[in-house]
């Protein structure tokens, strides 16, 4: 019950000590004041008595009366008032109280009864100051002690008013407020007669307060139910996304990974862990280039897209992977999206595609659009190589009299006599129809002709044919124009023509033999 | 006590006096007017020495303070009876002061002791006469009553 840092305790006990200082200052003052006031009404009673008594007194000082002047002095002393007292005649002390001392006394002349002019003696009274002093004290006492006995009866009543006015319903608005719960429905209780007054308002704006609280709580609690609901949508969208997804932060650490990257990343045994680029780099065909990529995309703030060939440490195969860094701005940090996809299938039907148009079906050797492309990166890159037209002699007839599988076998038997006769570096193609095309970069004239001859002697290699009437060998020759790059033409097809013009030379002459193109 | 005992008697006293005076101004006007404007005139025996005594010296003989002449030869003060008008004039001229407030001065000093009253007489003749035949007297008398026998030492002006 008892609180020493209630309100109701501190206002007491302040009261009490303004009041208990108030006293003490009052009644010093009091005391002051009164104490003067009886000193000089003392003082004014002691003369006026002095007076009564000084004809007497005159009489006596007069006659240099001893008796009169003792009887006078004996009367002074009797009153309260008057301490000492002595009559003093022109030269001789004539009487004087047991305690006159002197110094501190009224004095009163005498004059002579008969000449008034002629001063002929002093009453001296001394004023009990004592007596003074204590009436004085008993007044301003009695003055305190009436002051507190009005005010104590009106410090409790106050106290008592102060505790059931205010301190009581602060006391029940304190509890009634720990006891509510922000956002709830709860509210204060008001007191009907409380409606108009301090406290009652106080808790009128509470409840308004508790109004505001619980529609804002509302509003937030929707909001967060919304707000959860969106990234439960958003999270899903990343994380259930088929497209690996990463999002870095612009120091390369990885602040979220979806279970697409995961899967892509741990099955090509990269380590999720370490930072990106770091982590890709490790297994990259061209780390340089990747890193480069990703801190251009960093500085240039653009989408950057490119294709990196990666070895899966695993299982040493190769894995292409396209990657798409985009940067974003959020809340003044820069982070970076990385979406991966895994490209190998596309990338291998690309190559698979590229090989089948560049490679002739039947002999496997490049066709005539595959040899195209390789002579013309030859000449863009100013390679110097020689060109080598073949021609097969006869070929048509062992087509007519065998039929197309002899033709075909034939065809086959030659590209394979030719491919093992030139380099893996040179150029081997079967041109169209019976016709063959072989091409060797940097090469000498007699390098040249060794080589025609050469040609020409495995082209001529019989090769053993069976057919309903039984085994034969079938034997080819073949024509050869041969051309130089850059000599004889600037461009490939020129550079053709050439070896063609070179090849029906001989045709038309010799057969199964070699020339080179002259204009 | 004794003060309001002493100025109640005092009262007292001076309502008695006032009494007194009005029946003896009523007795002076039948018996002394003659006398009652004749100045009045201390006396003292022929062979004194003192020829001159002061208002101060006369009111200190007086008023019992002193007993004695200005040259120390002790002095028999002489003086009417009281109510004696002549003594009314004299005290009142002499000292100035109302007779009353002489007659309060006596009657408190009577208590004391120490003052002694002057030998009371009941005419100028019998002043004149004890004057005249004792040599330390001192008394007063109408200024037309002087007689050889004695010597005027103070005259009031009149």
């Amino acid at each position: 019950m008892f609180n020493k840092h209630s309100l109701i305790t501190r206002l007491t006990l302040l009261l009490s000590l303004v009041t208990l200082l108030f006293s003490v200052i009052y009644a010093k003052l009091y005391y002051r004041h009164v104490f003067d006031e009886e000193l000089a009404r003392a003082s004014d009673t002691v003369m006026q008595i002095g007076k009564t008594v000084s004809s007497t007194a005159s009489i006596a000082a007069y006659l240099e009366d001893k008796d009169l002047a003792t009887e006078v002095v004996n009367g002074l002393v009797s009153n309260d008032i008057i301490l000492s007292a002595a009559l003093v005649s022109k030269d001789t002390l004539l009487a004087k109280s047991i305690l006159h001392s002197g110094p501190g006394s009224i004095q009163i002349k005498l004059v002579n009864p008969f000449f008034l002019s002629e001063h002929i003696g002093l009453i001296h009274i001394a004023p009990n100051t004592q007596i003074i002093e204590q009436n004085a004290q008993n007044i301003a006492l009695g003055g305190v002690r009436t002051m507190l006995v009005v005010i104590l009866p009106i410090i409790i009543l106050l106290t008592t008013l102060v505790y059931w006015q205010v301190t009581r319903p602060l006391n029940h608005l304190g509890k009634q407020l720990a006891k509510i719960l922000p956002g709830s429905a709860q509210r204060l209780k008001i007191d009907k007669h409380a409606h108009h007054n301090e406290i009652g308002r106080i808790e009128l704006g509470i409840n308004t307060l508790l109004d505001k609280a619980e529609v804002l709580f509302e509003q937030e609690r929707n909001l967060r139910a919304e707000v959860v609901e969106l990234e439960k949508r958003f999270r899903l969208m990343f994380e259930q996304s088929s497209s690996p997804t990463l999002l870095v932060k612009d120091e390369g650490d990885i602040l979220l990974i979806n279970d697409a990257a995961k899967d892509l990343l741990v099955g090509m045994g990269v380590d999720i862990d370490e930072r990106f680029p770091e982590n890709l780099g490790l297994y990259c065909k061209t780390p340089d280039i990747l890193y480069t990529f990703t801190e251009n995309s960093i500085k240039q703030k653009q989408v950057m897209q490119s294709e990196f060939e990666f070895i899966n440490p695993l299982t040493q195969t190769t894995v292409w992977l396209s990657i798409i860094v985009l940067n974003t701005l959020s809340d003044g940090k820069w982070y970076f999206q990385v979406f991966l996809a895994d490209i190998t299938l596309r990338k291998t039907m690309l190559n698979q595609l590229n090989k089948r148009a560049q490679r002739d079906s039947l002999t496997g050797l490049y066709n005539r659009y595959g040899a195209e492309l390789m002579l013309l990166d030859w000449i863009d890159n100013q390679c110097t190589f020689s060109l080598l037209l073949i021609d097969l002699d006869k070929f048509k007839p062992i087509n007519d009299v065998y039929g197309h599988n002899a033709g075909d076998a034939l065809l086959k038997h030659v590209a394979s006599q030719l491919s093992n006769t030139m380099g893996t570096t040179d150029l081997v193609c079967r041109w169209g129809g019976d016709e063959f095309l072989v091409a060797r970069l940097d090469i000498t004239q007699q390098e040249l002709t060794r080589l025609a001859q050469a040609l020409l002697e495995a082209i001529n290699q019989p090769m053993p044919f069976e057919h309903r009437e039984g085994q034969t060998e079938l034997v080819v020759g073949a024509s050869i124009g041969i051309a130089h790059f850059p000599q004889h033409a600037e461009n490939l097809k020129g550079l053709v023509e050439c070896a063609d013009v070179a090849m029906y030379s001989i045709k038309k002459t010799s057969r199964n033999n070699f020339t080179f193109y002259s204009n | 006590m004794r003060l309001q005992v002493l100025s109640s008697i005092q009262h007292t006293l001076t309502g008695l006096q006032k009494l007194f005076r009005m029946a003896l101004s009523l007795s002076l006007f039948i018996c002394f007017t003659t006398d009652a404007n004749d100045p009045l005139v201390v006396i003292v025996h022929k062979d004194n020495p003192n020829q001159q005594i002061s208002q101060h010296q006369l009111v200190d003989l007086y008023m019992g303070k002193y007993t004695a002449f200005p040259d120390g030869t002790l002095a028999n003060v002489l003086d009417y009876e009281q109510g004696h008008p002549l003594r009314t004039i004299f005290l009142t001229s002499l000292t100035g002061r109302p007779i009353n407030q002489i007659n309060a001065y006596w009657s408190q000093v009577k208590f004391s002791g120490k003052a002694s009253f002057p030998q009371a007489y009941q005419s100028i003749d019998a002043i004149l006469e004890e004057v005249a035949s004792t040599p330390d007297a001192i008394g007063y008398v109408p200024a037309t009553a002087v007689t050889e026998d004695v010597k005027v030492v103070y005259r009031f002006v009149q």
